[in-house]
């Protein structure tokens, strides 16, 4: 994994920041709308 | 500050009110209506801690970089955007004014004006903003009007948006929700006191008088600043600054710059400033004894902290400015570590400094490779852009590998020169790359 990050240009690694704070924030936000379900 | 921890700490603080809104027990409507409340509530925590992401606080800065910082501020700034516009379109339940039964907001989403107007200008405001960042350059804006524009409208979008929040908001009724609105404004507000208030008064403390202008390529003046009164000014090779030559260092008109010079020819700082419009093209105008003030110094091109076995440097323009100030602190420094200077321009009349860097080559054995787009007539050096083929021929051998790859240029070139990097197996930690603008 760490392999992997260090052959990752700085927009691809600043991209996959990006993408991961939206997926946690997306997931949340889905819990939070999806709570009364369970 | 390390770059893991930077985000994992935005995250809590981005998720924070979400987070309350959750934990007050309410019983949840459908899911449409908590998803439209939900996109409300992460939309203005992002908002809000957009301001926390200026590229302007050096515990950022530092560890992960101005371009990093400026990305994110941008990207998330869209994310936000998309949020806030599906926000009021997702609501379901029926809009009226609540009867004093629904306590808990439970069966009638607010149509009360009073509470829905800050939250409209808000959601007018934010497309407006993020679209007017993406097109400035398209758009031909002034950079300081842009500027002064953009934190008028940020100011506003988050003010208007808490308020929407508290009149409207159902998981913001609750007090301690209340409460964590006005202190994330408290704090977004205080980050843009201290950049455009605070920072000034401290420069008031330190001001900078301009000893000299002087041309060192077609349109590029290297302007040199001594303390007005006797201070330091710590910075590494590499770092930049922002200039306000003025006689307030109140207001939008300051611009980030490179510094060209060495730290160790403290306390005089130099800046190379290439005319690209606005306060730049007035450069050539400034008088030696101006009044000038600095915010910095920012930025982390620099060969601090990284003990590689030889620096290789790829310039672009007017990016040769922290290329300048890195071989001069590596000169005066003595150190012996191998130097090679990979030095891009249109034209041969764009060099900046280019005798000191043919001295640099000669006398240090620093190995220079100027590259022009357009070259005249007779020209010996390389044409072209700085390609794959070309750092290949330059940094092909393993021991390249192991080098400092410092990079300041156009975006294009960063890129492209970044992923050869990476093709000739340089590991992305020891490559640093800076911009020049940002989209």
């Amino acid at each position: 994994m760490t392999r992997w990050l260090s052959r990752l240009p700085l927009r691809r690694r600043t991209a996959l920041a990006y993408a991961g704070l939206n997926t946690v924030g997306l997931l949340a936000l889905l819990a939070f709308a999806l709570r009364g379900l369970v | 500050m390390p770059a893991g921890l930077l985000i994992i700490l935005y995250l809590g603080v981005v998720l924070l009110p979400l987070g309350l809104a959750w934990a007050q027990g309410l019983t949840p409507r459908s899911i449409a209506d908590e998803l439209a409340s939900g996109a409300g509530i992460l939309a203005l925590t992002v908002i809000l801690a957009e301001f926390l992401l200026l590229g302007r606080y050096r515990f950022m800065t530092r560890r992960l970089g101005t371009d990093i910082v400026m990305r994110m501020h941008q990207l998330l700034a869209r994310g936000a955007a998309i949020l806030a516009i599906v926000h009021p379109f997702l609501y379901t339940t029926r809009r009226a004014p609540a009867p004093d039964w629904d306590t808990q907001r439970q069966f009638f989403v607010t149509a009360e004006f009073s509470a829905l107007w800050p939250g409209i200008v808000a959601w007018l405001l934010l497309p407006t903003l993020v679209l007017m960042a993406i097109g400035r350059t398209t758009l031909g804006s002034r950079y300081e009007a842009w500027r002064l524009m953009h934190g008028l409208g940020a100011t506003l979008i988050a003010g208007f948006g808490v308020l929407h929040a508290l009149r409207a908001g159902r998981y913001s009724a609750d007090p301690s929700m209340g409460y964590l609105w006005l202190v994330l404004l408290g704090v977004a507000l205080f980050a843009l006191i201290y950049v455009y208030v605070l920072t000034p008064l401290a420069q008031l403390r330190h001001p900078w008088r301009v000893s000299s202008v002087t041309p060192v390529a077609l349109r590029t003046w290297e302007v040199a600043l001594h303390p007005a009164r006797a201070f330091a000014f710590p910075y590494s090779a590499g770092q930049f600054a922002w200039l306000n030559i003025r006689t307030s260092p109140f207001g939008p008109r300051e611009n980030p710059f490179s510094i060209s010079s060495a730290p160790s020819t403290a306390p005089e700082v130099r800046f190379l400033i290439k005319e690209l419009g606005d306060f730049t093209c007035t450069i050539g105008q400034i008088k030696p004894g101006s009044r000038a003030y600095l915010d910095g110094p920012h930025g982390h091109l620099t060969v601090t902290d990284h003990d590689a076995p030889g620096i290789a440097l790829v310039a672009g323009g007017v990016g040769i400015a922290p290329m300048l100030s890195i071989l001069r602190e590596l000169r005066a420094r003595g150190d012996q570590r191998p130097t090679t200077l990979i030095y891009g321009n249109r034209t041969e009349e764009q060099i900046a400094c280019r005798a000191e860097l043919e001295a640099m080559a000669r006398d240090h054995g620093t190995r220079l490779i100027h590259i022009l787009s357009e070259p005249p007539e007779g020209w010996q050096g390389a044409t072209g852009m700085v390609t794959p083929d070309l750092l290949r021929a330059h940094f092909g051998s393993p021991e390249h590998r192991q080098w400092l790859y410092l990079l300041c240029g156009p975006p294009p070139m960063l890129e492209a020169a970044e992923d050869a990097l990476i093709g000739l197996g340089v590991p992305s930690r020891n490559i640093l790359s800076e911009r020049f603008s940002y989209d």
